[in-house]
């Protein structure tokens, strides 16, 4: 790999239109194979608690892509433009040490998905191995899920030395799950579809249009949580114009269809994981098929987020110049740790910190859209995001933009007002509006008018 | 001090560069996407109408459908 490769694989530095060489094909399975894993499954298990088959997808469909428009605005245009990651996108709206705000919640994010993930490549590696035969006597999956686990990091730390070009090359091999995974609904669906038509979800309410918005509000907060990923990936995209459609279709649309098979599954068989019920389904070899699906989809998943994470820790100044092994190595070990020393403590709880993940995104990416569309008019100084200190345009008071932060405040108060995101208890007009629309539009008018409320009073 | 909250890039430019220390590299990537025009564009028409139709319409028409089943 050359330097200037190099340069632009692993660095958090604006890439040069001669670098940003993947196409929309390469583009799009590199998102697919980011977006489509284990998580669809939970995403479609949690919609089929208040929707049945056919409304619950039209719902989840539209939620997806209405989370994916979302975050695509906020952070696609300056990414695409000029190369950065979704962390450097933010700093003209936080400011030069604000973007900590974006850092911290990126790092959140990343770390509990893709420990998610991991453990659940462990005890996919360890269910195969029992269906194998090849479990040894004596031996607990307990006991097999942190060697996995640290089996599936060490695979990761070596596919990602190459940057992105290991993103690449685990994208084309591991894209072929997604048409397993179609495969795998289509079995459920040709098996089962007289159960699954007249299925009831298992906690709807009685107010339909509660559970309906639910659904939709379910594919928009899954979606928004992969704003980091949409950066690290258009960033190597030529032009944002070329990112539009591998972002909407190759990322948007495979979530919603993996997700169905979430959504049957928990219908029918009151299991969301694959692995689970393909061997009621279709036996041994079914099984085996799921199992080795699972395990590739949450492996491509992982390895396109342990790196969005890495390139967005490049921005902070102790890691500029830290070689990208042990970049790597950094992001890599909190991971590695929750999957080794406390996987079932952390699965218990992993409903508990998704919720409040998902609750900053929504704000974040308002913020941005009116930053961006509004305010700015489109126009951002690249000079002004690498700016470090006080001295640059988006240096605002101390590095913090007050504006943004106050906005960002007040648009998570909407989101939880509207939506408890533990119990589900909900006020109007959520079932009319959701909670992530008016908690996106709430933090972009709060930010507007913060900003220019700012500029009146600054000049007199 | 209005532009410290919406700054604008015709501004930044005025900004000394030599106060600014930014590494030689980086330095140099930020002259290149300066001075290129594909950097200045983000969506065309065609984007926003793949934007609208896949984030809006499609959205809404599944909403509609999805309730009216």
């Amino acid at each position: 790999m050359s330097r200037q490769q190099s340069i632009a694989d692993e660095s958090a530095w604006p890439l040069l239109p001669a670098e940003r060489n993947w196409g929309s094909w390469r583009l799009a399975i590199a998102l697919a194979t980011a977006a489509a894993a284990t998580w669809c499954y939970l995403i479609g298990e949690y919609v089929g608690y208040y929707l049945g088959f056919l409304r619950g997808a039209a719902a989840l469909s539209a939620g997806c892509m209405i989370g994916m428009l979302l975050v695509f605005l906020a952070a696609g245009p300056v990414c695409a433009r000029y190369g950065v990651d979704s962390i450097a996108s933010t700093k003209p709206q936080l400011g030069t040490r604000g973007w900590v705000v974006a850092a911290v919640m990126q790092l959140v994010s990343i770390i509990g998905w893709n420990s998610l993930l991991l453990i659940f490549f462990a005890k996919s590696a360890t269910q195969l191995l029992s269906v194998l035969g090849l479990l040894p006597e004596g031996i607990s999956g307990r006991q097999i899920v942190p060697g996995a686990t640290f089996f599936a990091c060490t695979l990761i730390y070596v596919a990602l030395l190459r940057g992105a070009t290991g993103v690449a090359i685990i994208s084309k091999i591991l894209v072929a799950h997604v048409l397993i995974g179609l495969w795998m609904l289509w079995l459920l669906l040709s098996h089962r579809w007289p159960e699954l038509a007249v299925a009831k979800p298992a906690l709807a309410r009685p107010d339909p249009l509660w559970n309906y918005t639910t659904g939709v509000e379910l594919g928009i907060s899954a979606t928004l949580s992969w704003w980091p990923y949409v950066g690290a990936m258009i960033r190597m995209a030529p032009d944002a114009r070329r990112a539009v459609l591998p972002v909407m279709l190759g990322m948007g649309a495979p979530v919603p269809l993996l997700s169905l098979i979430g959504l049957a599954g928990v219908l029918v068989l009151k299991s969301s994981d694959p692995a689970e019920w393909l061997r009621a389904v279709g036996g041994t070899r079914y099984a085996i098929l799921a199992l080795v699906f699972v395990g590739a989809a949450n492996f491509g998943t992982a390895t396109a987020g342990i790196y969005s994470s890495a390139i967005g820790l490049r921005n902070f100044a102790s890691m500029e110049r830290m070689p990208w092994s042990m970049l790597l190595l950094v992001t890599i070990a909190p991971v590695a740790l929750v999957g080794i020393l406390i996987p079932e403590l952390f699965f218990a709880k992993f409903g508990t910190f998704l919720a409040f993940i998902g609750v900053g995104f929504a704000p974040l990416c308002g913020i941005q859209i009116a930053d961006y569309f509004v305010l700015r008019r489109r126009r951002v100084s690249i000079r002004g995001i690498y700016t470090p200190g006080s001295r640059g345009p988006y240096a605002y008071t101390y590095g913090f933009n007050p504006c943004a932060l106050v906005a960002l405040i007040v648009g998570c108060a909407i989101y939880v007002v509207l939506l408890n995101p533990l119990s589900f208890d909900s006020r109007g007009p959520y079932e009319y509006a959701t909670a992530s629309l008016p908690a996106t539009l709430g933090a972009g008018l709060v930010y507007l008018v913060a900003s220019r409320f700012a500029g009146r009073a600054a000049r007199g | 001090m209005r532009r410290r909250f919406t700054e604008t890039a015709d501004q930044d430019r005025k900004e000394p560069r030599e106060a600014q220390r930014l590494p030689p590299e980086l330095e140099r990537r930020i002259d290149v996407l300066e001075g290129d025009a594909a950097a200045r564009r983000d969506f065309d028409p065609r984007s926003w109408l793949w934007l609208i139709l896949l984030g809006v319409v499609l959205p809404v028409v599944l909403l509609i459908l999805g309730w009216s089943l």
